[in-house]
């Protein structure tokens, strides 16, 4: 069964139907990109808790442009344009941190940064596992630009998605899903 | 040229399963570089990439030759053709197969996404690699490697150092 959402319009109230699996995620505090079909117009949706929570943690950042990457919770300014998350900007789940804490003990990655490359790749799994996105490098760690449904198949993306000063910062990834169920076999 | 690059931490219902991945460059239909995370498979015969991951990077194929690979879980339909793989700065040419995904298990649900994966063919030539203690090393074969490592294998062989590949480890 599918949960109902209403997003307000100006003229109008939009009713945005999420799956099961949609709502899971914005229980846990995930974003999730839905689409309008009359407008073909991409939103974000999360949790209010979320929202309210993401929205002060950038606290004294300066006012971020369309270009700049965003707060998870703050969709782009562009609405066409997918959001550019920064990852720092994701609350750390307590079993994220718990599981990099293990991960670097188990193989004696020290030191901070060691801690904290494991950390974002979790964070990654956790939020985005399984999907396909690009990652930017910045100086202030990196930034992720969800693939959504709508741009699977797009030829060129790297063209489309990514502005020429990013392209060469950007890395396609998919990050394995957090605490997956099923185990792969390459070959 | 060594690099050392940690196992990426990955868990399947609670056992840890670590995998090797690099990130490399591949030249794009205009002649730029698109970085794409590969996961090292050496049971892989040719690298891979899927189809749609190539086509949204513009990563150019021809689907003039249809082949088919196969794995321990079934076969697909691939297109074979050549990729160019920048790696430290060198640039490679090597077979490629590019691969067309796995059909979705039940209606209505998207196909999963697949990494690229790093097979043998021209990889395994110019370096070695290693995975352990929680590291991928790769290694690039430099003439005076590959000629030391010849001769010491001729010495390990010479003292029945070498495991006869006909009986059990």
């Amino acid at each position: 069964m599918h949960r109902v959402v209403s997003l307000l319009r100006t003229d109008m109230a939009m009713r945005i139907e999420l799956t099961p699996q949609q709502e899971q995620a914005v229980k846990q505090g995930r974003p999730v990109e839905v689409v309008d079909p009359a407008s073909e117009r991409a939103f974000v949706v999360v949790a209010r808790e979320f929202y309210e929570r993401g929205r002060f943690l950038p606290e004294g950042r300066p006012e971020q442009g369309p270009s700049a990457p965003v707060s998870p919770a703050v969709p782009s300014a562009a609405e066409a344009e997918p959001a550019r998350v920064r990852l720092c900007d994701l609350p750390t789940p307590p079993d994220v941190l718990e599981e990099a804490e293990r991960w670097c003990k188990k193989y004696g990655w020290r030191g901070k940064k060691a801690l904290g490359e494991v950390e974002e790749q979790l964070k990654l799994q956790y939020y985005y596992g399984g999907q396909a996105v690009y990652i930017l490098r910045t100086d202030e760690g990196p930034i992720v630009v969800a693939i959504g449904e709508r741009y699977r198949d797009t030829p060129d993306l790297r063209y489309v998605l990514l502005k020429p000063d990013e392209r060469p910062r950007a890395s396609l990834a998919v990050p394995p899903r957090w605490r997956d169920t099923d185990s792969e076999i390459l070959t | 040229m060594k690099v050392r690059l940690p196992l990426r931490p990955r868990s399947v219902e609670g056992i840890d399963c670590p995998f090797p991945v690099v990130k490399l460059r591949v030249r794009d239909q205009y002649g730029t570089l698109a970085e794409l995370d590969f996961r090292v498979d050496t049971q892989a015969d040719f690298t891979s990439i899927p189809v749609q991951t190539a086509r949204r990077e513009g990563i150019p194929f021809s689907e003039g030759q249809e082949r088919t690979a196969l794995g321990l879980v079934g076969e697909t339909s691939t297109y074979r053709d050549q990729v160019r793989i920048v790696i430290a700065g060198r640039e490679y040419t090597w077979p490629c197969d590019f691969v067309k995904a796995p059909e979705p298990r039940g209606p209505g649900q998207q196909a999963r996404e697949l990494l690229p994966a790093l097979g043998r063919a021209g990889f395994l030539h110019e370096y070695a690699i290693t995975v352990g203690s929680g590291y991928l090393v790769i290694t690039r074969i430099d003439p005076i490697r590959r000629w030391l490592q010849q001769r010491l294998h001729g010495l390990w062989k010479l003292f029945g150092m070498i495991h006869p590949a006909n009986r059990a480890v």
